[in-house]
């Protein structure tokens, strides 16, 4: 039986396949195949970091702002996007883990008690990135709204197909 | 990569972005009516705490340092004893955390030094904010 890797064909829908090994590249289920030139390839259209503002009065409220933009896709594809976020500028001593004197990192995610809400993410939509923050301000026991030195932060990579 | 990096009306950079793919961004930027900056062949993204617009200029410029310095960073605690912060400009945001809990907060500071005393062993965290100065941040620990 002949097995081919790499098939260019003319007259075929799909003009050219490469295939995993030891599979025939005509005949190859989609997760078998390296490259196909009917699936728009998937690359990245740029990297950011963006600002959402925190939300004020200690409320539980979610924030957002729009981010980077991406134009029309091919027909059939969404834009992708990978995600995470920092509070930057809020001190406290280095060993506590949760709310260093370094910047806060984490993947995207919401956790919330009686003092911090936190979290934060983002989508895709409308032509825009949308960075979206759980991040709220506190309110001190004596009555006073204390907001974060800093709007929450959004690192994100966005990628997209190419026809 | 091309670099945009986006800027409010202070020159505070919202948005930052390094593209792959840079040929008309500028239009879709545009068509938001936002404010941009643009730097060909950028390698990396600036950081947020040490870069700035220059609105006027129109130009990617470091936030310069604040002159603001503690006498020590190591007290007595019980009250006795006390770090001094001076170099603060007026109407500068200060915050003092301990324990992940903001304990002071002032939007605009009405001194230009701070003294700072503290009743139990700690660790108070101070952080200094004046647009578009770099943060001042510094650890005060009471034994």
């Amino acid at each position: 039986m002949t097995t081919r890797r790499v098939l260019i064909d003319a007259n075929a829908g799909s003009p050219f396949r490469v295939s995993a090994s030891g599979v025939d590249a005509a005949g190859a289920q989609f997760d078998s195949l390296i490259f196909d030139a009917n699936q728009p390839p998937i690359r990245i259209y740029l990297n950011s970091w963006m600002r959402v503002p925190v939300p004020g009065g200690g409320l539980q409220l979610a924030t957002w702002a729009a981010g980077p933009s991406y134009p029309a896709v091919p027909a059939g594809t969404h834009p992708m996007f990978l995600t995470m976020w920092w509070q930057p500028n809020f001190a406290s001593p280095a060993s506590d883990g949760n709310r260093g004197a370094s910047p806060l990192g984490t993947t995207p995610c919401f956790t919330n008690d009686a003092t911090f809400g936190q979290g934060a993410g983002g989508a895709v939509g409308d032509g825009i990135f949308a960075g979206i923050s759980f991040v709220k301000s506190t309110v001190l026991p004596s009555g006073q709204t204390v907001t974060f030195p800093d709007d929450t932060h959004i690192g994100l990579v966005l990628l997209r197909n190419y026809q | 990569m091309t670099l945009f990096a986006i800027y409010n009306e202070r020159g505070e950079i919202d948005q930052a972005i390094k593209h792959f793919d840079p040929d008309g961004y500028d239009k879709l930027l545009d068509d938001r009516g936002l404010q941009y900056v643009v730097k060909a062949q950028s390698e990396g993204l600036p950081r947020p705490g040490l870069w700035y617009v220059d609105v006027t200029a129109k130009e990617l410029r470091e936030r310069p340092r604040l002159a603001t310095s503690v006498n020590k960073t190591v007290i007595k605690a019980g009250g006795n004893d006390s770090a001094l912060i001076t170099g603060i400009p007026r109407e500068a945001r200060v915050q003092i955390v301990a324990a992940g809990q903001v304990l002071h907060a002032f939007e605009k500071l009405d001194a230009d030094q701070l003294e700072i005393a503290i009743p139990v062993p700690c660790v108070y965290s101070v952080t200094i904010d004046v647009w578009p100065y770099q943060t001042w941040r510094t650890t005060i620990e009471a034994l």
